[in-house]
């Protein structure tokens, strides 16, 4: 699990997005997609910095912005864990509703109304329903 | 806090730095970047007390005391690094000028250098990582690096990165690095500092100045739009604009690019060529 973890994380330079944004969104998908389980040990800030090559002191903001935010507890030296009750709830909603808006501006370039894209996503679920 | 006050320099008549001031904070890593011959070393060499200013003072914090070269790590191509001396006698001698009597010799082990090895047969790289564990057994407060990272080959860079991300994850130290070049330091930086003519360009932090330049790929934009640096392509024109606001992108008819740090200093140095 852990593994997986560390080998998605990558950071995007081409981005405008902050390393430390970039990094707890990361940490944050990998909770909603069980990928971090509950009370798992999160990696040191050495450990990430030296493997995404970043300034150490930009994990620190990420993981100590993340237990503001309720996700994770812990401290510095002490090591973090992922919080057993991190509602990852909203997360989960705004992740799905990010890949749902790629998928739909897509649709709209291609000419399609917004009830026909309600028809074939109808369409879809009707026919997982039947399998 | 590094704080540099009216600072006058020149080489012979070349006057580089005229009444220039500069504060660095402590516990950052700051880039220091700009056309050739614009002062970068010279503003490091200044900084490590390798040079006098003519006027002005550089002033360091308190707990440095009373030597704060002392407490200043140097890494440069232009040092002279005991040349005729093996890796030993450059370590015995290195450690009892500076009163330390810990050497970490983890980092040279990697090079692949024997300690009975004179410094003048040592690579590039083997010379900037052994002059890197010299100079970090002085427990230094402040690390000025040198030009000198991209003329070490991949393998010793990474070395010589992973081991500066420990050491500032171990400690508060503050980084001045001077470079042309930014592929695998950008993740380091905290705050771009872009000189021209002996006067400060750009002084930004990273976050801020990422936000701040965007590449439109347009037929033309706005005139109003604050244009940094126009590029002509075969197949398009495109537009650095700085400082960028998100509320232009309603007046934009084409594609606005987040821009990587090299892209975004090239904007900013192609503009002193055109």
């Amino acid at each position: 699990m852990k593994r997986l973890f560390l080998t998605t994380f990558k950071i995007d330079f081409m981005s405008a997005m902050p390393v430390y944004e970039q990094v707890k969104k990361h940490i944050k998908h990998s909770i909603a997609k069980k990928i971090l389980e509950a009370d798992e040990l999160l990696p040191s800030q050495r450990e990430l910095a030296s493997l995404l090559k970043i300034n150490p002191n930009t994990i620190a903001r990420s993981y100590r912005e993340l237990v503001q935010e309720g996700i994770i507890s812990g401290r510095t030296g002490k090591g973090y864990r992922v919080n057993t009750n991190s509602d990852m709830g909203k997360e989960k909603k705004k992740l799905l509703e990010e890949k749902f808006l790629l998928f739909l501006e897509e649709a709209v370039e291609m000419g399609f109304s917004a009830e026909e894209i309600a028809g074939i996503i109808d369409n879809i679920l009707k026919k997982g329903e039947n399998k | 806090m590094i704080e540099i006050k009216n600072l006058s320099f020149a080489y012979e008549k070349t006057k580089v730095f005229e009444d220039f001031n500069l504060s660095i904070s402590k516990g950052k890593v700051v880039l220091i970047t700009g056309v050739n011959g614009v002062g970068k070393s010279t503003l490091l060499r200044l900084i490590a007390g390798a040079l006098i200013p003519d006027k002005g003072k550089i002033l360091f914090p308190a707990e440095m005391g009373k030597d704060p070269r002392k407490k200043i790590g140097f890494i440069s191509d232009r040092l002279s690094l005991y040349e005729s001396l093996t890796i030993d006698q450059a370590i015995e001698f290195h450690l009892s000028f500076y009163d330390v009597n810990r050497f970490d010799d983890t980092l040279i082990n990697h090079t692949k250098v024997k300690r009975t090895q004179k410094i003048k047969e040592l690579s590039m790289g083997q010379r900037t990582i052994f002059h890197l564990s010299l100079v970090m057994a002085c427990e230094p407060e402040i690390l000025l690096i040198d030009e000198i990272i991209h003329s070490i080959d991949v393998y010793l860079r990474e070395i010589f990165l992973q081991h500066l991300i420990n050491i500032i994850s171990q400690r508060e130290i503050t980084v001045v690095m001077v470079n042309l070049n930014f592929t695998d330091i950008e993740g380091l930086l905290e705050r771009i500092i872009l000189l021209k003519g002996g006067n400060i360009l750009v002084d930004e932090n990273i976050i801020g100045l990422k936000q701040k330049v965007r590449k439109i790929v347009a037929d033309k934009i706005p005139a109003e739009l604050p244009l940094l640096f126009k590029n002509n392509t075969p197949q398009w024109t495109e537009f650095y604009v700085y400082p960028f606001r998100e509320d232009f992108r309603k007046d934009i008819n084409g594609s606005v690019v987040d821009l990587d740090l090299t892209e975004i200093i090239k904007a900013f140095i192609g503009r002193e060529y055109t």
